[in-house]
């Protein structure tokens, strides 16, 4: 019997004796800041108090520009050591809407990622929008305060992609009394970007990627092409062609510095 | 001789407790909290229930108690009920809230329904972060209940009936351990349980119901989902199922020039002169039972409400651009008030 009880343990130590062989080492990492600046053309976007030029002679003043960023992905430079990307986080909303002195727009806006991989990368890449799989959830999914939490459109069961708000003064009496809202949302205006540059991710230190985001660029392709606020005043993707505008646009408005 | 000191120890202790049992009898009472789990509202974040204060059948009964009690006021003739009453909604039917010996606040009482959801500022102006702090406001407010939480506290631990009851829901061993704390706890646990999903629209949501054909026009009136009726833009700011986003706006309802606001709402809290004559965003649901309407009570009916808000209401830096001008029939306005009483619901409490 004491025969068969050893063959009956011995792979069992055996095994166990390889499992303290192939420990995982604990991966060595570091931090990972994003940071965002608004911009309106050339100047910095400073909400509420600032008055801005805009095409055909009419001023503007804003209260509100946010949108998604999914699936924040970051690309290993070496292929043979580390297989594709991170993804290092599925979700973000970038909200300038408190962004309201220059003081505010030097700071900008910052995530931060902990416990990145520490490697030597070669790009950084994410989605605008809510990615189709999470624009499949509703708040419901989420704790107070996720930033899936808010901006929920359920008649169209899903997610406002990107909130732009303000004011125009199309007749330059100073009186900012048009008001503007443009809603843009739904899988169909999801856009993927990917910015290349090297940097690399050092045990226990912090990277910083600086990003700005350019409102006019959202909103004005050329002087011949842009969102003409004395015609149109406000969309909720209801006109799919001013969705598609501001979207493919924004993508282009975003520039890693 | 170490058993006799053993045992003699031994009997001392349990005489010691014995006597203390029949000194305090709070001790004799059982301390076996019951936890609760809310049934609560789908699409929305669920209700953040902190840890140290988790909702019990003992707590949330303690909590009840308290808010019907005038107990709390200065003069025992005033409680959280007065102004938040059940029938109402937990709302009143007045302009501003009037307190202990009529004296008049500033603003109307807000609907407590669903008020646990509220987690970015409760409060018109979103001045309180939680129900344990919000509950301890009004208490001692000079024109609401006018009472000091030491003289609560005392009067609390002085009743008859109160020390078994925070026995019960928090195991106080001694009635001088009640606190205002404790007091807090208690409110913020029933006000949690108080959740609306049960009106004609939550029933249509899950197929039980239908709605009439002026309510749906409503529907598509108040959501904007239809390209052949006019937008009334309710749905950015009064988004379903809460139909609120808790945030704080300005509608326009105040004239002023330079973000002078009589009231400066949320501007007085966060000293951002761009926050001035901001209010939160007020629930709208049980609306047919929450007149008169506003932070201020200034309308009426929803007639001029909906009056108001085609206006496109008074200019300001800050006004939400959410609020402009609106152009609707007369069967607009009608399909529009039908939808919003699908909003009401009837929450009986046991």
């Amino acid at each position: 019997m004491k025969k068969y009880l050893f063959f009956l343990l011995c792979p069992l130590f055996l095994l166990a004796a390889d499992c303290n062989d192939s420990e995982v080492q604990p991966v060595e990492t570091g931090t990972l800041e994003l940071n965002f600046k608004p911009a309106f053309g050339t100047d910095p976007l400073v909400m509420y108090a600032r008055a801005y030029p805009y095409e055909a002679g009419v001023k503007v003043k804003w209260q509100l520009f946010r949108f998604y960023l999914s699936d924040i992905s970051i690309d290993h430079k070496d292929k043979a050591m580390q297989a594709g990307k991170t993804i290092i986080k599925d979700i973000e909303l970038i909200d300038f809407e408190a962004i309201q002195s220059d003081l505010q727009v030097k700071d900008g806006i910052t995530i931060t990622f902990d416990k990145v991989p520490v490697d030597d990368y070669q790009a950084i890449l994410f989605g605008v929008g809510v990615s189709k799989k999470l624009n499949e959830t509703n708040p419901g999914f989420y704790a107070p305060g996720h930033p899936l939490g808010d901006n929920y459109w359920s008649a169209a069961l899903g997610y406002v992609f990107t909130k732009i708000e303000g004011n125009a003064d199309k007749d330059g009496d100073d009186n900012f009394e048009s008001k503007l809202t443009f809603h843009a949302g739904g899988d169909p205006y999801y856009r993927k970007v990917n910015f290349e540059k090297d940097f690399t991710i050092k045990p226990n230190e912090t990277t910083r990627l600086n990003f700005e985001v350019d409102l006019r660029a959202v909103l004005v392709r050329n002087q011949n092409d842009f969102l003409d606020f004395r015609k149109v005043t406000i969309d909720h993707t209801t006109k799919p062609e001013i969705a598609t505008f501001i979207s493919d646009n924004l993508v282009n408005a975003i520039t890693l510095q | 001789m170490e058993r006799a000191v053993s045992i003699f120890f031994t009997i001392a202790l349990i005489s010691t407790v014995a006597i203390n049992c029949v000194r305090n009898p709070l001790l004799q009472i059982p301390y076996t909290p019951t936890p609760v789990t809310l049934d609560e509202l789908e699409r929305i974040p669920r209700m953040h229930i902190p840890a140290h204060n988790p909702l019990t059948t003992e707590g949330i009964a303690l909590g009840k108690k308290l808010f019907f009690d005038p107990i709390l006021s200065f003069d025992s003739t005033f409680s959280c009920s007065s102004c938040h009453q059940p029938e109402r909604a937990f709302a009143d039917s007045k302009a501003v809230a009037i307190g202990i010996r009529l004296r008049k606040g500033r603003r109307s009482s807000p609907s407590l329904l669903n008020i646990g959801y509220h987690y970015k500022g409760l409060f018109w102006d979103g001045r309180a972060v939680t129900l344990e702090e919000q509950s301890l406001h009004p208490i001692q407010d000079s024109v609401e209940m006018g009472s000091r939480l030491e003289q609560v506290e005392k009067k609390l631990q002085q009743h008859s009936d109160y020390p078994v009851l925070f026995r019960k829901a928090f195991g106080i061993i001694h009635k001088n351990h009640i606190t205002k704390d404790l007091i807090a706890k208690a409110l913020a646990q029933f006000q949690r349980t108080l959740i609306s999903k049960n009106t004609k629209f939550d029933q249509v949501q899950r197929g039980t119901a239908q709605f009439t054909a002026a309510e749906q026009r409503g529907f598509a009136l108040f959501f904007d989902t239809s390209d052949t009726l006019p937008h009334s833009e309710c749905g950015h700011c009064h988004v379903d199922p809460l139909f609120t986003t808790l945030e704080f706006h300005n509608n326009g309802i105040q004239q002023a020039t330079n973000l002078n606001f009589s009231d400066l709402g949320r501007g007085a809290v966060t000293n951002n002169r761009f926050d001035n004559g901001k209010f939160k965003v007020p629930t709208l649901r049980n609306i047919a039972r929450t007149a008169p309407y506003m932070h201020d009570g200034r309308f009426r009916t929803l007639e001029q409400v909906l009056q108001h808000y085609e206006s496109g209401g008074h200019p300001a830096e800050n006004v939400s651009p959410n609020v402009r001008k609106l152009h609707f029939t007369e069967r607009d306005r009608a399909d529009l008030i039908a939808f919003l009483n699908t909003l009401t619901d009837s929450l009986q409490l046991n």
